[in-house]
């Protein structure tokens, strides 16, 4: 089986300064990955580029076992922002359901509807279709962000601190969301933080970066029984010895 | 929107009947010591009203009147979103044409009015004009600035999920720039409808303008007035029978505390 994400000897300048130098590694499909690092590491640059938001720099960038060619092709993906980018004028469910308005050809508007009422369900908000973002809390707005990224099926969900915004105890209600989710989806998953603790918790491994230029530090393997919270002794080890190496 | 909750709503009509009330006391009381031709007394201008009515052209001249302020607002609203849209996503070109507007918000609508008798002569065009210039820049800056607030996370948003451009355009820039549009559009047609009057008066054989300046002319002060009413009363009706229910149901997604 072909990773799901493979980058090989990527990097990536903006103008004269290098922000990512030769960063390799795999992804393997259903596996959830952390990108680690302090700001300024280029992990949201690397990000960008997987998700075609950006044009490669060097290097090979594989998607699914297929080079992916510039920021063209990349239907399996969704992305999740650090804001949540729901637009006020529509309900939770017309948020949802931006995520497939895009596709080609064109999803009937009442399967859309059926779709966009099931993702909501599947992240907690039912009978918040009818509600305009204002209307909604911070983490169920998460919620309705997460939804919209689910919607189309992804084979791979790439994360941008997305839960960052939100305050610890919230957080950690997504946190063990989106395991139950991807339990059930088993979709890839490789989100960007600087949270050491996120990382533990949800990552099976942890891509560490050192900064300036962004490279691979190590690579750390996770293997503790989930769930994990942050005050069991385990996790805590775990925790402090990721800490050590950032 | 309002600060006033929602229980106070009988007060606040009775508030406005109180109000009402006063100033046709006030009218009245003022127009004992006047003469007629001056200031015509409530009940005078009521039968003017009347007699209005039953002179055949009313509703006519309220028509063509209306059909002229529409078409310009149309037209200035035709041209000036898409302008402004277009000024508003390429801000070198915004930044080249800007004196431009400036200069045309500067000429008052006497002067195109003026313009328009020449240009057009007696006609419908001449209101038509004159309406258009006046709201055109409006509605063209309104929009304008409205594409400036576009957000660029939304666009974003947009091309993750790889969305075309024509898609951007009518998914995240129409409804970012609508309320905007709304709010230019409302200032366009309260601006058109005064100055169409305006045009009337010089350029046209028919419609309210010209009505308003034949009564003026054979000092029939009472119709003057009877027709002030009639505007007044249609304006205010138009705003909170169509507008202000309208943009309720439009932009119900609004925080409204």
């Amino acid at each position: 089986m072909s990773a799901a994400i493979s980058l090989r000897g990527v990097g990536k300048h903006f103008g004269s300064l290098q922000v990512l130098d030769a960063v390799s590694f795999d992804v393997t499909q259903g596996e959830i990955v952390a990108l680690l690092g302090t700001s300024g590491c280029g992990k949201s640059t690397l990000l960008n580029m997987v998700a075609g938001l950006l044009e490669p720099g060097e290097g090979e960038l594989w998607i699914d076992g297929k080079r992916a060619e510039g920021t063209k092709d990349r239907n399996a993906l969704s992305y999740m922002f650090q804001e949540d980018r729901l637009l006020p004028w529509r309900t939770a469910r017309a948020n949802a359901e931006f995520g497939l308005e895009a596709a080609s050809p064109a999803i009937a508007s009442r399967d859309r509807h059926t779709r966009a009422n099931a993702v909501l369900d599947l992240v907690g908000l039912q009978g918040f279709a009818d509600a305009h973002p204002h209307q909604l809390s911070g983490g169920m707005r998460s919620r309705v962000a997460l939804a919209r990224s689910l919607v189309t099926g992804p084979r791979i969900l790439l994360m941008d601190e997305p839960f960052s915004k939100l305050d610890p105890q919230m957080r950690t209600q997504m946190h063990d969301e989106l395991l139950r989710i991807h339990a059930m989806q088993r979709m890839t998953v490789l989100f960007v933080t600087h949270d050491v603790e996120e990382a533990i918790v949800l990552a099976d491994r942890v891509v560490v970066l050192a900064p300036r230029p962004g490279r691979v530090r190590e690579i750390v393997s996770v293997d503790l029984p989930r769930p994990r919270t942050a005050t069991d002794p385990t996790v805590a080890e775990a925790i402090r010895q990721l800490r050590l190496l950032i | 929107m309002s600060t006033v909750p929602r229980s106070s709503f009988a007060s606040t009509i009775a508030q406005r009947v109180v109000l009402v009330v006063m100033l046709l006391a006030l009218w009245w009381l003022a127009s004992l010591r006047m003469p007629q031709f001056v200031l015509p007394g409530p009940l005078r201008v009521a039968h003017a009203f009347l007699g209005l009515l039953q002179s055949g052209t009313f509703f006519d001249d309220l028509g063509i009147t209306l059909y002229r302020v529409v078409a310009g607002f149309l037209l200035a609203a035709a041209v000036g979103a898409p302008l402004g849209i277009a000024l508003g996503s390429n801000p070198r070109v915004a930044h080249f044409f800007e004196p431009l507007l400036s200069i045309v918000n500067t000429v008052s609508s006497a002067i195109w009015a003026v313009f328009a008798i020449i240009w057009f002569g007696i006609s419908n065009s001449t209101t038509i004009f004159v309406v258009f210039m006046t709201a055109m820049p409006l509605i063209l800056t309104n929009v304008w600035q409205g594409a400036l607030t576009v957000d660029s996370n939304h666009v974003e948003l947009a091309r993750s999920f790889r969305m075309s451009q024509t898609q951007i355009m009518r998914k995240i820039f129409l409804p970012t720039i609508l309320p905007h549009f709304f709010a230019g559009a409302r200032l366009a047609f309260g601006f058109g409808w005064r100055v169409s009057l305006v045009a009337e008066t010089i350029g046209s054989s028919n419609g309210i303008g010209y009505r308003l300046r034949q009564a003026a002319d054979l000092v029939q002060t009472d119709q003057v007035f009877a027709w002030t009413v009639t505007l007044v009363v249609l304006m205010l009706a138009l705003e909170a029978g169509v507008l202000k229910p309208l943009e309720r149901h439009l932009f119900r997604w609004k925080k409204t505390d």
